[in-house]
């Protein structure tokens, strides 16, 4: 029991006291509970970005055909490049040699595509399953 | 509005912070006072209060439920600002002007009489240790054995600093009231 309210006699400076002053609000609430939320809104971001990067991948990797085209002018402006600067016996042989090559090269470049496109698949793959236990875990640890 | 064993729950079970702000609005008022008027600063109250709630939530598990939910956090706060005063030797910082706490009360209190306001600048002369005591025990309704368990004080020492902490509000406040003549 409190000693203080055992008194009989009347004081005024325990009645004062008894009437503390009301503090104003002035954001404090909201600063506080932007405190308590600010995990669960760094969380959002961390997935939004991991969603924006995977998504990314599966645009690059999701069509391997799409990159094709440009890998085959790539390796074209490099055997023209070549041509150029290396001495040809004759126009018709280095037509010739030139197409070989291209033809070499596209294909090495399609497997080569064809490589990296599954590589990437995988890697989605791998980073999708990494995103679903990372947030299993943070739902099971309430972080 | 949900009472606020519910919302304790709820907080306690689903780490619900919306449950928890409510429970945040519901002490605010009191806690931020009480660290106002030990720390004698609002900024630093403020700062405190902060503090307290967000360390109330994180170790909102060690609440266990027996007693007041209030009485805990007091202690809280009352261990945020001996911290903080341990840390930077705040103590000595303490300002003795009492004109700039005077103009700080009329915007940092809600409808404050201007005897409220001539004894939170009385307030400010004691230590943090008598305003601590005095504001748990009659502003809040404290028992002596409740506020020595905040404040982690010998019983004794509790009385004691009430006795004079109240011995000084009667000097500081008796050209303006007729508190001394009562007493």
């Amino acid at each position: 029991m409190n000693n203080s309210r055992q008194h009989s006699n009347y004081d005024p400076l325990d009645e004062l006291l008894a009437q503390p002053a009301e503090i104003s609000n002035r954001g404090f609430i909201e600063r506080v509970s932007q405190q308590l939320f600010k995990p669960f809104i760094k969380r959002e971001h961390l997935f939004m970005g991991m969603g924006a990067a995977w998504l990314l991948l599966a645009m690059v990797f999701g069509s391997p055909r799409a990159l094709l085209p440009s890998l085959e002018s790539s390796a074209r402006m490099i055997t023209s490049w070549f041509s150029a600067v290396l001495p040809m016996p004759s126009e018709q042989s280095t037509s010739v040699i030139s197409s070989n090559l291209v033809g070499q090269l596209n294909e090495e470049i399609s497997s080569l595509g064809l490589l990296i496109s599954q590589s990437g698949m995988i890697g989605i793959y791998a980073m999708g399953f990494l995103v679903a236990a990372a947030m299993f875990m943070m739902v099971c640890m309430e972080i | 509005m949900q009472d606020e064993a519910s919302l304790i729950e709820r907080a306690l079970a689903r780490r619900d912070n919306v449950a928890f702000s409510s429970l945040v609005e519901m002490h605010q008022g009191k806690i931020r006072a009480f660290l106002v008027r030990v720390s004698k600063s609002y900024d630093l109250a403020d700062d405190l209060a902060q503090e307290t709630f967000i360390s109330a939530f994180r170790r909102l598990d060690t609440f266990q439920g027996k007693g007041s939910f209030q009485r805990w956090l007091f202690r809280i706060a009352y261990n945020c600002f001996m911290q903080h005063i341990r840390s930077s030797k705040r103590r000595d910082e303490v300002t003795d002007d009492y004109s700039i706490q005077y103009q700080l009360l009329e915007e940092n209190y809600e409808s404050l009489s201007s005897q409220q306001m001539d004894m939170e600048k009385a307030m400010q002369q004691l230590n943090e240790q008598e305003s601590a005591s005095i504001t748990l025990c009659h502003s809040y309704g404290h028992s002596h054995q409740e506020v020595a368990d905040i404040l982690q004080l010998p019983l004794g020492t509790v009385k004691s600093r009430i006795l004079r902490g109240k011995a000084k509000l009667r000097k500081i406040l008796a050209p303006q009231t007729d508190i001394e003549q009562a007493s």
